[in-house]
């Protein structure tokens, strides 16, 4: 499946901010505050012990019920498309330095970003867990926490985009991992994540970190694609972006009847349906911007995803669970401006306010 | 350009698209094709675990009970069923259920078998049909934790199962051959290691002693994953595989099979001729 249009024939080095990109970026990042503010929402829909508040499409499906099938929801999609853009964006900037300043520039850059949410990462489960009397995580700060798998997935991103300069091959062998997971998953030849086989004593692998990180690298793929013709990225689309999106999608439901999705342990299925459902994002933001389309506030969030990133995961978590749960749910309307409402809007003013200001957050 | 060249380089482009959909797809086939047989495997593997975990799961169910029941009776474990031939605990204590799950009542559902959830996870039920099924677990009542203590409570149980008589109290043994080598067989109880360290019986930490102790353990099924599921008094519960470390060992099972034939023999082996049988008290 590798042709002359797979060959890094393009310009790496014309890193330019594409308005269509931030547009795509701003949708994931709207995502991900989404998913943070829900989190604290959600209650056992068998027990019923507690009242879920808020749309429920937009939590994800273990905070309702934690069993087999898993049940999964719009926003489980979410966190592999923000590991999707992450890979998407990682090729340009990376191999944008690597044509502009050469190797060590680039790779200076890629270790600052991987160290950056390493230290990240950190803070939110080593630091902050001290702070508050518990043991560091280390399984959490190293691969299993969401941002140790961004740091991971930026990782692989890199070494792969800098060591594998063929887009296609690159996307094989991104297909190779999901398939190895598949096979790891179905063989329970490790620890999955529920508690039911952890007695078994299951070697530990970080299940979902594999297929998180091959979807960034098959980001990096599409991020290739895309500038195949470097003065039409349409050329990039019609030839590779939409039909591997579609193929993906096809190949995620075939696989959907095989083995079940399962957001932690991101299965292959769940990650196919995610590569899919990322190229048709990026292909209708493109569309959009083509037919002079544009959703207002999503390209200032976009440009600082990384902030919005921080401002959701050390922030506005805290802030959603210091809420009293019994005062939301008597009072929905409150429950509405403080929960759903003001968390988007402070992140939205700040985006704004920050790019009228020209300033966009980088690692 | 004109129209015509247009709309060659249009179709040019459209048959080239084509093209790399049928290369996608016809890749996707033969992928899915070669790995169709390993896959099979690699699944059936899998299922043989998941079979593994199904029974660990009803498994936590019945432990569950017992720990409940614990809670409510001031950390007393249920009493051992009284007659022979039957290593189980004593339902008469037991509610048939603690904790309803009433989205399974609801109006919508029906009835449906009673299911019981528990603290293990936030929900996960448990229909008690299934597991009060009593060949699959063994349930000694009395902390029994090696091969000897094992052939002490054999002994010990003998006597009381075919006298009749009940199993509230500790169990006589012979000198150092009791729990940890005292000279009882200790009943079940949540502050049992406390009262042997205590009792200067144990010298490590409380913790450690508690998660020695099995409380209920599963009959062993034999296959590529042969073991069972094993509980201790500090509620965790673990895989052991069979033949294995205690309580997984073939003569602890060989024990315990001995006593179940007890029940083959009740009615015709009359207490009057079982010499050493105490009187049964009133």
């Amino acid at each position: 499946m590798v042709d002359a249009a797979d060959s890094p024939g393009g310009d790496p080095g014309a890193s330019r901010r594409y308005a269509w990109l931030d547009q795509a970026r701003g949708i994931v990042a709207l995502l991900f505050v989404i998913s943070t503010i829900m989190g604290p929402m959600g209650g056992n829909m068998l027990l019923g012990d507690r009242l879920p508040l808020g749309p429920t499409y937009l939590d994800h499906g273990y905070n309702y019920y934690k069993g087999y099938p898993p049940l999964i929801t719009l926003i489980d999609i979410g966190q592999m498309t923000f590991m999707f853009v992450l890979g998407f964006v990682a090729y340009i900037a990376f191999t944008g330095r690597l044509a502009k300043r050469g190797p060590r520039a680039a790779w200076a850059y890629a270790a600052r970003r991987v160290g950056a949410l390493y230290v990240l990462s950190f803070i939110a489960c080593g630091l902050i867990y001290r702070l508050e009397g518990k043991p560091i995580n280390w399984p959490e700060v190293l691969y299993n926490d969401i941002i140790a798998e961004l740091a991971l997935a930026a990782l692989f991103s890199y070494v792969m985009s800098y060591f594998v300069r063929n887009a296609g091959w690159r996307a094989s062998l991104a297909v190779v991992a999901f398939v190895v997971h598949a096979f790891l998953f179905a063989s329970h030849a490790v620890d999955q994540y529920p508690w039911f086989d952890t007695p078994l004593g299951r070697p530990k692998f970080p299940l979902g970190a594999l297929n998180l990180s091959a979807i960034a690298v098959m980001g990096t793929a599409f991020s290739q694609w895309i500038r195949m013709d470097p003065a039409d990225p349409r050329v990039g689309f019609r030839r590779r972006v939409l039909p591997v999106s579609v193929v993906a999608l096809g190949a995620g439901y075939c696989m959907e009847w095989i083995q079940h999705s399962d957001h932690h342990d991101v299965t292959t299925a769940l990650a196919l349906i995610s590569v899919g459902l990322s190229g048709l994002l990026l292909a209708s933001t493109y569309a959009f911007n083509e037919a002079g389309l544009e959703i207002p506030w999503l390209e200032p969030l976009g440009k600082n995803l990384i902030l919005v990133f921080i401002i959701g995961a050390l922030g506005i978590n805290r802030y959603v669970e210091a809420l009293p749960r019994p005062f939301l749910e008597a009072h929905p309307y409150a429950c509405l401006l403080l929960v759903g409402v003001a968390p988007l809007a402070l992140v939205i003013s700040i985006a704004v306010a920050l790019d009228k200001r020209n300033i966009v957050i980088r690692l | 350009m004109t129209e015509a060249a247009e709309k060659a380089m249009t179709h040019s482009n459209t048959a080239q698209v084509t093209r790399v959909y049928h290369r996608l797809a016809v890749g996707c086939l033969i992928a899915a094709l070669a790995l169709a047989w390993p896959f099979a495997i690699a699944l059936q593997k899998g299922r043989r675990v998941d079979a593994v975990v199904e029974r660990g799961v009803y498994f936590q169910g019945v432990k569950l009970l017992c720990l409940e029941y614990a809670r409510e009776h001031a950390g007393r474990f249920p009493e051992l069923r009284r007659g022979p031939g039957r290593i189980v605990f004593d339902r008469d204590g037991l509610h048939s259920s603690y904790r309803l799950a009433w989205s399974f009542g609801s109006r919508l559902w029906g009835a449906g078998p009673p299911v019981v959830f528990g603290h293990m996870d936030s929900n996960l039920g448990f229909a008690l049909g299934e597991y009060l099924d009593d060949w699959r677990y063994f349930y000694l009542g009395y902390a029994v934790t090696n091969e000897d203590e094992a052939r002490a409570f054999a002994h010990a149980y003998r006597i009381r199962a075919v006298c009749g008589f009940d199993f509230g109290s500790d169990l006589w043994a012979h000198p150092g051959h009791g729990t940890l080598g005292t000279d009882a067989l200790c009943r079940l109880d949540t502050g049992l290691a406390a009262a042997l360290i205590d009792a200067g019986v144990w010298d490590g930490a409380e913790e450690e002693l508690a998660a020695r102790i099995p409380i209920l353990i599963e009959r062993p099924r034999p296959g590529p994953e042969a073991g069972g599921w094993v509980a201790y008094l500090d509620g965790h519960a673990e895989y052991v595989p069979y033949p294995g470390p205690f309580p997984m060992t073939p003569e602890f099972f060989r024990i315990l099979g001995r006593l179940e034939a007890l029940d083959k023999w009740h009615g015709v082996w009359p207490q009057d001729s079982f010499s050493c049988c105490p009187a049964r008290p009133d």
